[in-house]
């Protein structure tokens, strides 16, 4: 935790604190003020009465909440981002650090809602709280100094509002629950159906949706059930405000000595929606939260890297036996073989065998049973760092990055290229209408320039050029090309096979291709 | 916003019953005010007055009951809208079909019911009423005061067009901030979501820490343009801030003055009281306390804005169906001049042009053209999920306006085929086949031997059993073809993720199952052209030419 985080989060509590002690001795003075001027006018005294002072404090205090509301707003969304940028920096790093098996899109958008609803967590639950809080004893403070007769049932007030806010807690608690639950429920049945379609029409009750209507009501009568409960209790909450003076009036006030000071407790239930309302709205995001923390803290260990010392000379082999990935339950067939030397290696198997499961295996996103050695060296002794400093993976669907261009490529090389060298990789990769400055700082991914298939595959030619590693495992590269751009890269990878050892696997082969050895993963 | 007209307009009397509920609940308080600024008045000058306690509770009593016909009408609108809106979404999904679904991300499937729905329920339950009462309050406050105060009156009345003269001025700072920095804060917004999805990459390409170096240096950057952004946003709330405080503060100075003699101007002939002036300083904060709230609705709109954008045109879209009697048997199909458009509006790009289209039954038809040219779509008007607009239809030789009356008598085979959790049964079979059917056409598509290994036969559930392959998952999406009686078959990319050694038998069984019926296939893979009688070519700009 930056000490900028800790400094941020204390001045806006701070100025939280100003902000809603200000108000609340704004209204209390001015309430207080206007008593005491009529109670001078009419008694006529008003020599005694030092009315300048008040007013000047009541002007003081109207500039102090101002800016303090300002400020606070503004102090509490610095700390908010920065405490946005600490928490996703440890949940990447967390992330980066080892496969988790999860869908990676899924847990993407997941933990950037949660990541953002968790940074919000004292800017919507402490500040307010704790302001309310320091409100409260405030105004006890005062009171107690200024009309200690309505201490006892200032107190019973609050005991009944803090009873309110306690079974709000509960309830909504119980409420928000049931609410995740229907969700659930809701987005399991509309997945089914959305994944059938092409098959409504053959079932009546899927025509019409029935089901995930029904899930879908489910939804919205929570929904409303929370929104009724947080009204009552809202309600509930301005009713006691109003209540508690007719108690005063019929009581205290009928047997102590009329006094301005006692505008200040009337005024001040009647605006308890500015220091108890925040009190409920806490709890009301804490219920929200409390998801997203636990979603947080799951996605988040220390982790540390380290990268591998650089390769030099590396033997040009893939040996495995008996080998199997493993991906939670799921086993995946035996498969052995041995190549040696550099080439062209064709891998072929039955559809259902696996084979990015292998290569995610092979290459430390899978776990795996039996062995394998990669240049020489087995794999069990090398970590997955070491691994891929022998090893380039042009995986099935490359990702690419919400980055500029030259950063998608930087990524794949072990050093930092230039310029030439981007260039170069791109003229080779077939991409020679991209190799120049402008390009090259262009932006890729969602918010950026749209990339076709066929594109996609030559940038992940043009990283494993980059790369330079010597044993290259590329599944399916020429799925969804057209047929020029096939035989470019079978010709490129013709090239890198007198000096590479490539082990290929593809249903499709382009005609150019030169195969050194097939090898068949059958049963 | 017109993208809600068609809750909006259903909803009219809800809305409005709203802001009289609220402005009722509000205003029956104000005579608690009176009653109670008076009788301290009286109080503080001895003459020990008692509370006017029925007076008090019946006003109370108003409050919570206005409160509770507020918060009744308030979900049960809700929940009309909710459902209002779903109908309209199921009508038009079931409408469109995978036509529809293919069209939007994933994900957008899933923001609808958690994000965008809520947000448009909020904008038009909540902010639209909101917008009333800002119209409707500080009339009535000044209604009540200026027969009281006029000078109290007229510092409240000032403030009402420079509040929104400020706050517009302010508006404008702040979007001419934003504009210059949206492109970079779009950009840097995405890292860490793409970061995480492409983890694997990064990982492969030992990039960890590198990657965690620049996610910070950007987030650095990212956070300095977003705050700039909102130090000028911010301030839009600080003027409601300032010039409520400073009229509140205001209003006390003036009112405890004139009570003091110190100024003698603005309480009309009457002259000051604590009762009136105590009055006066209670109501007052309700001058702005509907701007305020309105305030904090403020991203309601923003969000509302966003789930329309997306959702619009989706839900507003020309029903395709417009005749509702299917045909029984097919015949024959001939389309004259059409043209498709895209799926939502016709301001869409021209996405197809026929010239001239037969079909007859029994005809098989290969369809292909260049990836991106429209095979799909011209499918999608086959399968009777999309408009046609053409010179003239005719369905077994009678004129029709539309395709829509053979769209539940095709089965559609696409790459990936329809498969969900559930018993091997309940896949084939949809819950009207007995189990003997079942298993005869389990054997008419070559899968009784998989069928021998399952424990529990066609009784065993999906996800228990080993991933199916590609080929064996066609085949399943092929029994379907053979228990229901559909004539016309579309085919598109039924190979895709067949392995080589399947392929063949895959492709035996499909053009067995075709045979006495109408099919048209779109397939990258080599299908000999002798087993079409037609061939439909869709060029690179949409146009069809049949042969």
């Amino acid at each position: 935790m930056s000490q900028n985080v800790t400094l941020n989060r204390a001045i806006s509590l701070i100025l939280a604190i100003c902000q809603l002690g200000s108000g609340i001795i704004l209204l209390a003075l001015s309430a207080w003020f206007i008593a005491a001027c009529a109670v001078a006018g009419h008694a006529g005294v008003l020599a005694g009465f030092n009315y300048i002072i008040p007013a000047a404090v009541i002007r003081f205090l109207a500039i102090v909440r101002i800016f303090s509301s300002y400020f606070e707003k503004y102090a509490g969304h610095l700390s908010l981002l920065a405490d946005l940028k600490d928490i996703r920096y440890r949940l990447l790093s967390s992330n980066f650090s080892a496969s988790n098996y999860v869908d990676a899109e899924q847990t993407a958008r997941v933990l950037q809602e949660d990541s953002e609803r968790f940074s919000g967590r004292w800017s919507g639950i402490h500040n307010p709280f704790i302001s309310a809080a320091a409100g409260i004893a405030g105004v006890s403070l005062v009171f107690v100094m200024l009309i200690p007769a309505v201490i006892g049932y200032w107190l019973v007030l609050l005991s009944v509002l803090a009873a309110l806010a306690g079974l709000f807690a509960v309830v909504n608690l119980k409420a928000e629950h049931n609410l995740d639950e229907q969700y659930r429920v809701y987005y399991q049945a509309q997945h089914q159906w959305l994944s059938v379609s092409s098959l409504w029409h053959l079932r009546e009750d899927w025509l019409n949706g029935e089901q995930v209507a029904k899930a879908a009501d489910n939804v919205f009568k929570a929904r409303q059930r929370q929104l009724l409960l947080i009204s009552i209790t809202e309600t509930t909450m301005i009713a006691l405000g109003f209540i508690w003076p007719l108690w005063l009036a019929s009581s205290v006030m009928t047997m102590t000595e009329p006094s301005a000071l006692w505008a200040i407790p009337l005024v001040l239930s009647v605006s308890v929606r500015d220091w108890f309302g925040p009190v409920l709205n806490s709890t009301e995001q804490r219920a929200k939260m409390q998801r997203s923390a636990e979603k947080i803290a799951e996605f988040s260990r220390p982790a540390s890297f380290s990268l591998p010392k650089p390769v030099n000379e590396a033997a040009l082999s893939v040996v495995l036996d008996n080998f199997r990935w493993q991906r939670g339950e799921n086993t995946g067939q035996p498969a052995s073989f041995q190549i040696h030397g550099s080439g062209s290696y064709l891998l072929t198997a039955p559809s259902g065998f696996g084979k990015s499961s292998l290569f995610d295996a092979l290459s430390g996103e899978l776990d795996y049973s039996g062995s394998a050695e990669v240049s020489g060296l087995p794999l069990q002794q090398l970590s997955q760092a070491e691994r891929c400093a022998y090893l380039f993976y042009g995986e099935q669907f490359s990702h690419i990055f919400s980055d500029t261009l030259a950063q998608n490529l930087i990524m794949a090389a072990d050093n930092t290229p230039d310029s030439e060298q981007l260039y170069n990789a791109l003229i080779w990769a077939g991409l020679p209408g991209w190799a120049n400055e402008t390009t090259l700082r262009g932006w890729l991914g969602p918010e950026g320039k749209p990339v076709s298939g066929g594109e996609k595959k030559r940038i992940m030619l043009a990283r494993a050029y980059l790369s330079d590693k010597p044993v290259w495992l590329l599944d399916e590269p020429f799925e969804g090309l057209d047929e020029k751009t096939a035989e470019l890269l079978a010709s490129r990878l013709n090239e890198m096979a007198k000096t590479k050892l490539l082990l290929i696997a593809s249903h499709l082969t382009p005609k150019n291709l030169r195969i050194t050895n097939t090898i068949r993963l059958n049963d | 916003m017109s993208a809600f007209s068609f809750l909006r307009k259903p909803l009219r009397t809800s809305q409005l019953g709203l802001t009289a509920f609220s402005a009722l609940s509000s205003m029956s308080l104000w005579y608690w005010f009176y009653i109670t600024s008076y009788w301290l008045e009286s109080w503080l000058d001895g003459t020990e007055p008692p509370y006017p306690f029925l007076k008090a509770a019946v006003t109370v009593s108003l409050f919570i009951g206005f409160r509770l016909l507020h918060t009744r009408l308030r979900t049960r609108a809700g929940l009309k809208l909710n459902r209002l809106f779903y109908a309209k979404f199921l009508f038009q999904l079931s409408e469109k079909r995978w036509a529809l679904i293919r069209s939007k991300p994933q994900a957008a499937w899933q923001d609808i019911l958690f994000r965008h729905l809520p947000a448009i329920e909020q904008y038009i339950l909540e902010f639209e009423v909101q917008k009333m009462l800002i119209g409707l309050m500080p009339v009535f406050v000044l209604v009540i005061i200026t027969p009281i105060s006029w000078l109290a009156a007229l510092i409240l009345f000032i403030t009402l067009p420079l509040i929104p003269m400020f706050m517009w001025l302010v508006g404008v700072g702040a979007a001419k901030m934003h504009n210059r920095h949206i492109r970079v804060l779009n950009h840097l917004g995405q890292f860490f979501a793409d970061r995480i999805a492409g983890q694997s990459t990064v990982r492969l390409f030992n990039k960890q820490q590198a990657q965690l170096e620049r996610f910070e240096l950007s987030s650095i950057e990212l956070n300095k343009r977003l705050a700039d952004v909102v130090r000028v946003a911010f301030l839009s709330s600080s003027v409601l801030d300032f010039f409520s405080t400073v009229s509140m503060a205001l209003l006390a100075v003036f009112i405890g003055f004139s009570l003091l003699g110190e100024i003698n101007i603005g309480f009309w002939q009457h002259g000051p009281s604590l009762g009136s002036g105590l009055f006066i300083l209670l109501i007052a904060p309700a001058f702005f306390a509907e701007l305020k709230q309105l305030g904090r609705l403020y991203h309601v709109k923003a969000e509302a804005v966003a789930g329309a954008e997306s959702w619009q045109q989706v839900l507003t879209a020309e029903p395709v169906v417009r005749e509702n009697t299917p045909t029984e048997t097919f015949t024959n199909l001939q389309i004259c001049r059409a043209s498709v458009q895209g799926l939502v509006s016709s301001t869409d790009r021209q996405l197809l042009s026929i010239a001239e289209l037969k079909i007859n039954d029994g005809d098989r038809i290969l369809l292909s053209g260049e990836s991106g040219s429209g095979k799909t779509v011209l499918l999608d008007v086959l399968a009777g999920l999309r408009e046609l607009s053409a010179e003239s239809i005719e369905l077994n030789g009678q004129p029709v306006a539309d395709l829509t009356l053979i769209r539940n008598r095709i089965l559609y085979l696409g790459q990936s085929p329809a498969l969900m959790a559930g018993s091997v049964a309940e896949n084939i079979g949809l819950g009207q086949f007995n189990d003997d059917d079942v298993i005869d056409a389990i054997e008419k598509v070559g899968l009784s031997e998989w069928l021998s290994t399952q424990p529990q036969g066609i009784h065993t559930r999906l996800g228990d059993f080993p991933p199916l392959s590609g080929g064996q998952k066609q085949r399943f999406a092929l029994t379907r073809l053979v228990l229901f009686d559909l004539p016309i078959v579309l085919l598109d990319e039924p190979l895709a993720h067949i392995s080589e050694d399947e392929q063949a038998s895959v492709l035996d069984l499909m053009l067995n199952l075709t045979e006495a019926k109408t099919s048209v296939w779109i397939s990258h893979k080599q299908i000999a052209a002798d087993q079409f009688n037609r061939h439909w070519r869709v060029s690179a700009n949409g146009e069809v030419t049949c042969s």
